[in-house]
Formats: C-alpha cells, sequence, structure tokens
C-alpha cells in the first residue's frame, strides 16, 4: 500500500475522535502507525489525478522526516496524556499532523504552497484557543508575514511553470534562478529563517507548551523539506553564507535574552541558518534538532520556575548538550555530519554558533539546580575529557559553560523584530531578486 | 491598511496566473474539436485553490484584529508593537 493512501485511510481513522473515551489513545497510536508506515514504506514516484495532478514520492529524507515528525507528534501527546481536550482541538492537532506528512511526501511545488499555508491557518487556530492579546497579536503577525512570503514564493511558482510546463520537481538545469530565488524567499519568510521571518521569536515563545513544542521542533521541517527540493533541482550556492551569519546573528541576539522561551526560539532560528547552509543532506541534523527541541520545549514551563526537580533538570540538560553539539549526543555527530565537506573556518564558525547558543540556554538551568547536580556536569565533562575526543570539541564545551555564567542585564529587541520593518525589508529583497534578473 | 495590502498583493498573484493561462487564439478550454488551439486550463485550475486560501486568511486576519480592537483599543501597529514588549 502506497503512503498517500494510507494518509487517507488514517484521515477517515481520526473521525473516530468524536468518542471521547478513545480520543487519546487515536491521538497517541495513530502517529505512531504513521511512523511506522513511513519507516517500512518503499521508494515510489506517482500521480494522484492524471499527468497534469498533484506528484507524491517517497525517499529516504521523506522517510526520515516522516519517522522522526511522527515520532515527536506521538511524545507530545503522550507527554500530555492527563490534560482534557475537546474535539475542535484534537481535530487541529491530528490534522496538523497529517498535513505535514503530506508535505514530506509531496513532489509538487503547489501542492506544497497549499499545504503550508493549511498548516500555518491551523497553528492560528490553535493559538487562538487560549486567546489573551499578545498570543492574538502574534498570531496577527505570522499571518501577515508568512501571508506576504507565500505571496512571493506563489510568484516564483508561476514562472517556474511557464518555464517547465507543470509543476512537478523534475531536474532540470534550464530553469531560471529567477524562480528559484523567489522561491527560495518566500520559503525563508514562511519558516522563519532570522531577519526574513521575525516572527518566529516572538509566536514560538508565546505559544502554550505543546504548541510551541509543535511548532518548533516539527512544523518546521515542511519548509526545510520544501528548500532541500528547490536545492535538488539547481544547487544553490549562495546558502552557506547566508546560513552562517543568519545563525550567528540569531545565536548573538538569543544570548541576550532573559526569558527562557525566547532563548529556545531564537535557537530555533540558529539551527535554522545551520541546516540551509547544507541542503544536500541535512536529514541527520533535523533529526537531531527536532527531537532536542521538542523535549526542551516541553520542559520549558518549568525551568520557568526558581527550583527545578532532577528529571527536568536531565532531559533539558541533555537536549542543551545535543542542540549545542557537545561530544557523546546526537547533535555531536549531525554536526560531523552536516559540516564533513565545508572548509575548516565554516565548520568552526559553525561550532561557534553552536557554542553561542549552547551558552544562552545553559544559563537557564545553572544555578537553580539542588546542590551537587552542578557537581555532576564537571565529572561528565571530565569523563569526556578521558575518553577525549579531540582538543578542539572539549575546549568548546568549556568555552560554552563559561561563556554561560555571563548574565544579561536586559533583553534586546532588535529592530527588525517589528512588523512594519519586517515587511519592509521581505518587500525589499523580493524588489532586488525582481531587479537583478 | 496592511491587510487590503496583503488582498491586493495576493489578487495580483492570481491576476498573474490567470493571465498567465493566455495563449494568442484564446478558446476557452472546452474541447468542441481537438483541432482548436485552447487556452492553458491548468494555472487556472489551481489558483481556485489558491484564491480560497487567500480568503480564508483574509477573514482570519480579519477576526484577529478585531477582537484585537476590542481588547486594546488600538490599532495603529506601533503602538501594539510598544504594548507586547512588556
Amino acid at each position: 500500500m502506497k503512503f498517500h493512501e494510507i494518509l487517507l485511510m488514517a484521515q477517515l481513522v481520526s473521525f473516530l475522535g468524536i468518542f471521547e473515551r478513545i480520543r487519546k489513545v487515536v491521538l497517541v497510536t495513530l502517529p505512531l502507525f504513521l511512523a511506522w508506515f513511513g519507516y517500512i514504506s518503499s521508494d515510489y514516484t506517482a500521480y494522484l489525478i492524471g499527468k497534469f495532478g498533484v506528484m507524491v514520492g517517497m525517499d529516504d529524507f521523506s522517510r526520515s522526516l516522516i519517522v522522526v515528525s511522527s515520532l515527536m507528534f506521538a511524545v507530545i501527546f503522550i507527554e500530555n496524556i492527563r490534560e482534557k481536550i475537546d474535539f475542535s482541538q484534537y481535530f487541529f492537532f491530528i490534522t496538523s499532523a497529517l498535513i505535514l506528512n503530506f508535505i514530506f511526501i509531496s513532489k509538487d511545488f503547489f501542492n506544497i504552497y497549499i499545504l503550508l499555508e493549511v498548516l500555518s491557518i491551523l497553528a492560528v487556530l490553535m493559538m487562538m484557543k487560549a486567546a489573551d492579546k499578545k498570543k492574538l497579536w502574534t498570531s496577527l503577525k505570522y499571518l501577515l508575514i508568512g501571508n506576504v512570503g507565500a505571496n512571493i514564493y506563489l510568484l516564483g511558482v508561476l514562472i517556474y511553470y511557464l518555464h517547465t510546463g507543470n509543476f512537478h520537481v523534475v531536474k532540470n538545469g534550464d530553469v531560471p534562478s529567477i524562480a528559484l530565488n523567489l522561491m527560495i524567499l518566500g520559503l525563508l519568510v514562511r519558516t522563519g529563517v532570522f531577519g526574513f521571518g521575525m516572527w518566529l521569536p516572538q509566536f514560538h515563545s508565546n505559544a502554550d507548551k505543546v504548541l510551541s513544542a509543535m511548532f518548533s521542533g516539527i512544523f518546521i521541517n515542511g519548509g526545510i523539506y520544501a528548500l532541500k527540493l528547490i536545492n535538488d533541482i539547481k544547487s544553490v550556492s549562495y546558502m552557506i553564507f547566508l546560513g552562517i551569519s543568519l545563525s550567528l546573528a540569531a545565536a548573538i541576539l538569543g544570548f541576550f535574552s532573559k526569558d527562557v522561551k525566547r532563548a529556545i526560539a531564537l535557537s530555533t532560528m540558529n539551527h535554522l541558518g545551520i541546516m540551509i547552509m547544507n541542503l544536500v543532506n541535512p536529514s541527520l541534523y533535523i533529526t537531531a534538532h527536532s527531537i532536542a527541541k521538542t523535549l526542551l520545549f516541553l520542559e520549558s514551563d518549568n525551568l520557568k520556575k526558581e527550583e527545578i526537580d532532577i528529571s527536568t533538570w536531565l532531559v533539558s540538560l541533555i537536549a542543551i548538550a545535543s542542540l549545542s553539539g557537545f561530544p557523546m549526543t546526537l547533535g555531536f555527530k549531525a554536526e560531523h555530519a552536516l559540516t564533513k565537506n565545508f572548509p575548516l573556518y565554516l565548520a568552526l564558525l559553525v561550532s561557534t554558533s553552536n557554542v553561542i547558543i549552547g551558552a544562552s540556554l545553559f544559563k537557564f538551568i545553572w544555578k537553580k539546580v539542588k546542590k551537587g547536580f552542578n557537581g555532576l556536569i564537571i565529572v561528565s565533562l571530565s569523563l569526556v575529557h578521558i575518553t577525549s575526543f579531540e582538543f578542539l570539541t572539549v575546549a568548546l564545551v568549556f568555552v560554552t559553560l563559561a561563556l554561560s555564567l555571563f548574565k544579561p542585564r536586559k533583553t534586546i529587541y532588535l529592530p527588525i523584530e517589528s512588523m512594519d520593518i519586517n515587511l519592509l525589508f521581505v518587500l525589499g529583497a523580493a524588489v532586488v531578486i525582481l531587479w537583478l534578473s | 491598511m496592511k491587510i487590503i495590502s496583503l488582498d491586493v498583493m495576493n489578487v495580483g498573484i492570481v491576476l498573474a496566473y490567470v493571465v498567465s493561462s493566455y495563449r494568442p487564439g484564446d478558446m476557452p478550454p472546452i474541447i468542441e474539436s481537438l483541432s482548436e488551439k485552447y487556452a492553458d486550463p491548468i494555472p487556472q485550475a489551481v489558483i481556485i485553490t489558491g484564491i480560497v486560501i487567500g480568503f480564508s486568511v483574509l477573514t482570519l486576519l480579519v477576526v484577529l484584529s478585531v477582537s484585537l480592537m476590542e481588547r486594546t483599543g488600538k490599532s495603529d501597529v506601533k503602538i501594539l508593537e510598544r504594548m507586547m514588549k512588556e
């Protein structure tokens, strides 16, 4: 059975949720089943309605994304199994899970536009559940800026269509770069890369912990998937320098943040920047980031308290270590795989940006731990030293810890975070792209 | 104001799609005899989804801004931005 048929079946099954008894069972088991089916399904390409219809396809990259995203959905729902959810909330959750999986198998630019838009509408509807004015304002901002990005993307898709005759992702070098540039710009805004989509820090940090874990850990994978498709058609060379400079900027801004959730959201921007540097094979990095970010956001409410218990401490320690690429974590492996073909200075810059963001996150679990646990960090780091990987990585670990002792006096906001200047920046970039070609 | 601008932008994109389907000899894409030239139906077919999405986003934006107005009494973006930072 093909995966898109399974998705359709899952959509039918999800209507079982009208019965309140089995709602939670469906919510947890359905993503697990999707992950399993995604894992066992083989490669294929298919057209949904005739030759001009939607093209879907399965390959290694989509498989890894489906598995990790579905598993993280299940983790989020298991974590909140005690809380009561009504049908509308349930419907939004399960539909967003299915739509995200559909993004990962679609090989059709117009279809990706539709699904990303529906996903953002669902995100806003989920946010509006508990409506205080901050949440309303950030969702307004998100919807407006994101939709401008989507329109720019749509313009790029139109030019792509005029040159190729369909919307499908097929390798050919003749595609004019203006189409791809416009599509990339739209997706950068939509996904929330630093500078282009500055709605992200506010939107992700004002949401409830379940929602922000979902947005930050899982939803951004859809945008990265679309960027990877564009890169498959024609490799984009300026992405490396764009990515590293934007991720460094996000890391430095995150370092001057006194709010936990804002720091975590800015770390998402930092890692997005690193992901777009290497779009040839980012799947391991996405996996590592997705797992760590979901866990960290689920613990973010506990991190705000004056004193934190052992389980929170342990989970967030591991998550942060993985995010900042410490040895013996998945993040270390992923960073290594990502920067394998880079020149040394670029790899060092990636490490630097990860170190800065790691320091900005570490300071939130540093002082509040009960006595004795801080010693554990030292002991485990000495173990790292004994099994010594490289002098450089160990040095980076200690630099991170030393930096995390620094506490900023107040949170810094950049002017580009306001809606006007962000929109001006995005439209200016679009005009520059149109002008240059 | 921004919402209206966004809608204008959206309509512009829709128009671009519709115009792009024009070809010389613009019969409507209904086949009567196979030899005739006819307009490209694909962009017209897909953009209808784009119109629907644009409209739903527009309604959501209006709902959000109206309820923001009710809660804060302000509609200026700059004032709202300053209020939300605290």
